[in-house]
């Protein structure tokens, strides 16, 4: 027939053009994973999206946090449910990533990336299951984190509670902080936030110490076997350090004093003359003895402070009283409390307890015994918390004082420029070697008892939480 | 016509048999889109109630065509239905997935397009009216042309875009799907009668002068200048295209000679380069098929899309409604292939591959049997062009085997016209496949 020809080389031509179309299909599909792990594929976005991130749970349990699939869009949405945690857990989100505790432990809430057996292959990319992260149990406790969260009622500063021995974080809490559920919306009026809501105070802020530098003075003279039984005269004299003008915190009952009791009424004189009899180079030993130079890390929270040089290489007076350029952090001076009542070691600090893979319904304890840092004898400890209990009897943090719990500390003021902020830090003690350390800081007040009272009702919480 | 009893029972017999394998066919494909549609609802509840009124409007259409078609073309070709009726069902299904508000449309659009199919077969005359009342078709469809140049919109209402489409109330219509089977009609006509002096080229000095006189290239060019307009006032790429490549194939499969795809492929190759310099729409086409990842986020998007849900459907695909292919835009028209790929995967790509075959393979085949009607050769051979053509350019874009050209993909993208001009294509070609038996062999 006439046609045949070209009609049978028409459909060879078909064949050949819709078959190119299936090879050009297949080269895609093979080399699918270059084309589809480029930024600009949305598909990632949507996994991302869809991860069922693990829950994080309070160290009895108490859900913190949870993920659950939008009913409408199958995005996972992360929900907060205790504002008081809101500044330790931080947040999480698709455009602006992580922080605090969701950082920390990002890599166990986000689950496996890719699927570690056959049937979680299955479940992933055949059922299309969403990567499931692991749930985590904190040191956290919402009891005590909720009381401090109140006490502070909203007041600019940061506030930590160490468990002894163990170091466990109890609470962390730094204000003003942000509300996570709100952070998309929020983000760009949090980050011109100038109260720095993003910053954790408790973890990175860097402080000078102010008076609560006299504990480590009284350490140092310790350590360097300073007679104790001698005495300053003019005790009760103003110091003048560059444009502050440094007074006792309690009033004495007699112008001669020892270190010891300059200690307990926060009287600046007899710690200059001190600093100035046994030498700065002494001092800045004993500063390296709690290696102030070396920040505490609390298992993937950022704990880098703001200001990195905290310890300038030599020191006078103004750092000798707490008031020139060595800084430290809440975190790191709630340490060195709980070395006082911990045999003079401060203990490894720790928040993560426990983990529940993914799929499963069994707690993994995760918790290891951390080597604690020597910072002083145990006969020193004992004898500087006997003092901090003094303190708290008739000195600068009486209001901390309850009948019921044996708690020592001690409030101070630290000057940084035009500002003034008060310390707390102590210890409530439940019995050998056992008990919490706290340390307070209250930005731009110099209410002392107010920082008193509230360090103490945290204490107590955390006893009372504890026997809870 | 003397026919013996004993040929014409067996050609019932064979008749009878067919209809069953066109059931069995129609059954199978039934299973496919009603798993679909029930995956579908699964995983979207909401879409149920649509679902339930596509699956039924499609049930009953098979059905109805069904019936029907064995009254009026009992020696059909018993595989087209079976093909279109498969495609379209998962054309609905695709755009239920992914264009909710435009399912019920179409839903009401394969009902239309069934009728269309229908009237074809129905109408005695059909074929004929097409072939003798040519030159009344071609003025009637560069009428709609031209009233598309004046009076076309848009249905997106973006300024800039396409205006490729008449509006009637509430219905858009996009004349260049009707001028299709018109060109197909008039070249199948008009080469029906002058096919001879095509093939007289290889006759010597004499053949050519014959072959080149104004009378059989002058109807030829005015094609040729056809697609020439629609690319130059419409700036509508892949219909110029379409139109062009439908008219090589159909006058090589007259004139017989291999220069004419040769040349035809070189016209092209020229047009294109000069189309470049001309027109932005191509100069865009071209620039992003062939280096699309630099622009990834801005003009190529699209295709970079496409790929990425190509790739991302692997072999088995993602699933109904469980991929991500409105990250496409416009997926629902153009790239219903794409989001095909990413949700049934490679398999459903050749799937649909395959079903394109066999319906062109038919249609090629029915030109071939009715070789002793030269119109009806052509028309069958243009039919099948256009399905073929139109698929493997949307299919080649989408894929990025050719520069994107915009046109839908027959049966399965979402469009009213041209759903209902394809089905009136197979129409027209179940009427050429109900073959007499005097012309069987």
């Amino acid at each position: 027939m006439q046609f045949t020809r070209e009609i049978q080389r028409i459909v060879i031509m078909a064949l050949i053009a819709l078959g190119l179309v299936a090879l050009t299909s297949t080269y895609w599909v093979l080399t699918g994973e270059r084309v589809l792990n480029r930024d600009d594929n949305p598909r990632l976005v949507e996994a991302t999206a869809r991860i069922m991130r693990g829950g994080i749970y309070d160290r009895d349990g108490v859900l913190l946090v949870e993920t659950n699939p939008s009913p409408t869009s199958g995005r996972a949405i992360r929900t907060y449910h205790h504002p008081a945690m809101h500044s330790v857990l931080g947040y999480y989100s698709m455009r602006y990533g992580e922080g605090g505790a969701e950082a920390a432990f990002n890599e166990r809430l986000q689950g496996e990336r890719e699927p570690s057996n056959l049937w979680r292959w299955f479940e992933r990319y055949v059922m299309h299951q969403p990567q499931t992260g692991d749930d985590i149990r904190l040191t956290l406790d919402l009891a005590i984190q909720q009381a401090a969260h109140d006490a502070l009622d909203g007041r600019r500063g940061a506030l930590v509670v160490v468990s002894v021995p163990d170091g466990a974080i109890k609470a962390l809490v730094s204000l003003p902080t942000f509300d996570p559920n709100e952070l998309d919306a929020r983000w760009g009026e949090l980050t011109q936030d100038a109260g720095e809501p993003f910053f954790n105070r408790a973890l990175q802020g860097a402080y000078q110490p102010g008076a609560t530098m006299y504990s480590l003075l009284v350490l140092s003279a310790l350590v360097n076997q300073f007679p104790a039984e001698i005495a300053f005269d003019s005790a009760t004299r103003p110091i003048e350090v560059g444009d502050v003008r440094l007074t006792c915190t309690e009033q004495p009952p007699a112008d001669i004093l020892t270190i010891f009791d300059a200690l307990t009424f926060g009287c600046p004189a007899p710690f200059a003359d001190f600093a100035e009899q046994i030498g700065y180079d002494a001092i800045h030993n004993t500063l390296r003895l709690i290696r102030p130079d070396l920040p505490p890390t609390l298992s993937g929270f950022i704990t880098e402070s703001a200001s990195p040089e905290r310890v300038p290489s030599v020191i006078g007076l103004k750092e000798a009283l707490g008031q020139g350029d060595f800084r430290t952090t809440p975190l790191e001076m709630a340490l060195v409390m709980a070395s006082f009542i911990n045999n003079g070691n401060a203990p490894a600090p720790v928040t993560l307890q426990a983990a529940r893979p993914a799929y499963s319904d069994d707690w993994v304890t995760l918790r290891t015994v951390q080597p604690s840092l020597p910072i002083t004898t145990p006969e020193n400890a004992r004898r500087i918390a006997a003092l901090l209990r003094q303190n708290v009897v008739r000195g600068t943090a009486q209001e901390a004082f309850h009948a019921d719990f044996d708690i020592g500390g001690q409030s101070a003021l630290s000057y940084a420029g035009a500002g003034v902020h008060t310390w707390f830090v102590g210890f409530l003690r439940e019995e050998a070697r056992r008990g919490y350390a706290i340390a307070l800081i209250l930005e731009d007040t110099q209410d002392l008892a107010l920082a008193a009272t509230i360090g103490g009702e945290v204490l107590r919480a955390a006893a009372t939480a504890r026997a809870d | 016509m003397v026919r013996s009893d004993s040929f014409t029972l067996e050609l019932e017999d064979d008749a009878t048999d067919s209809r069953y394998i066109e059931r069995w066919l129609l059954l199978l494909s039934g299973v496919f889109v009603a798993v679909n549609f029930i995956a579908l609802g699964i995983v979207r509840p909401a879409s149920i109630p649509t679902n339930v009124i596509a699956f039924i409007v499609w049930t009953a259409g098979a059905i109805i065509a069904h019936i029907a078609l064995n009254r009026l073309v009992p020696r059909r070709d018993v595989l087209l239905l079976p093909c279109v009726m498969l495609l379209s069902g998962w054309g609905l299904v695709i755009i239920d997935r992914l264009a909710p508000n435009f399912a019920d449309r179409q839903t009401l659009w394969l009902a239309v397009s069934l009728c269309a199919l229908l009237a074809v077969v129905a109408l005695p005359d059909v074929l004929r009216w097409l072939r003798m009342y040519r030159y009344l078709w071609l003025v009637f469809g560069m009428s709609l042309f031209f009233a598309t140049v004046l009076f076309g919109t848009n249905p997106s209402g973006f300024p800039g875009t396409p205006r490729l489409w008449l509006k009637f109330g509430t219905v858009y219509f996009q004349p260049s799907e009707a001028l299709k089977i018109i060109l197909v009609a008039f070249l199948a006509s008009y080469l029906a009668e002058q096919y001879p002096a095509l093939r007289r080229w290889h006759e010597g000095v004499h053949g050519r002068l014959w072959a080149l006189s104004p009378r059989v290239v002058g109807p030829i060019l005015l094609m040729w200048g056809l697609s020439v307009m629609v690319l130059v006032w419409q700036r509508d790429l892949g219909t110029a295209v379409l139109f062009f490549a439908v008219f090589i194939i159909l006058i090589y499969t007259a004139s017989g000679s291999p220069l004419i795809p040769i040349g035809g492929a070189v016209l092209i190759a020229l047009a294109a380069l000069v189309a470049y310099q001309l027109f932005d729409v191509v100069q865009l086409r071209f620039d992003i098929w062939i280096s699309p990842w630099p622009e990834s986020d801005g003009r190529a998007y699209q295709i970079v899309q496409s790929l990425q849900a190509i790739a991302s459907g692997g072999i088995f695909g993602q699933g109904v409604a469980l991929g991500y292919p409105n990250y496409i835009p416009v997926v629902h028209s153009d790239f219903a292939f794409a989001a095909l790929a990413e949700e049934w995967g490679l398999i459903g790509v050749v799937g649909v591959l395959a079903v394109l075959a066999v319906l062109i393979w038919r249609g090629l085949r029915i030109a071939l049997l009715r070789q002793s009607k030269p119109f009806y050769v052509f028309m069958a051979v243009g039919l099948c062009a256009l399905l073929l053509v139109q698929s493997v350019l949307i299919m080649g874009g989408v894929t990025r085997l050719l520069p994107l050209t915009g046109v839908t993909l027959p049966f399965i993208s979402y469009g009213g016209s041209s759903m209902l001009v394809s089905f009136i294509m197979v129409g027209l070609l179940l009427r050429l496949s109900d073959t007499e038996p005097d012309v069987m062999f």
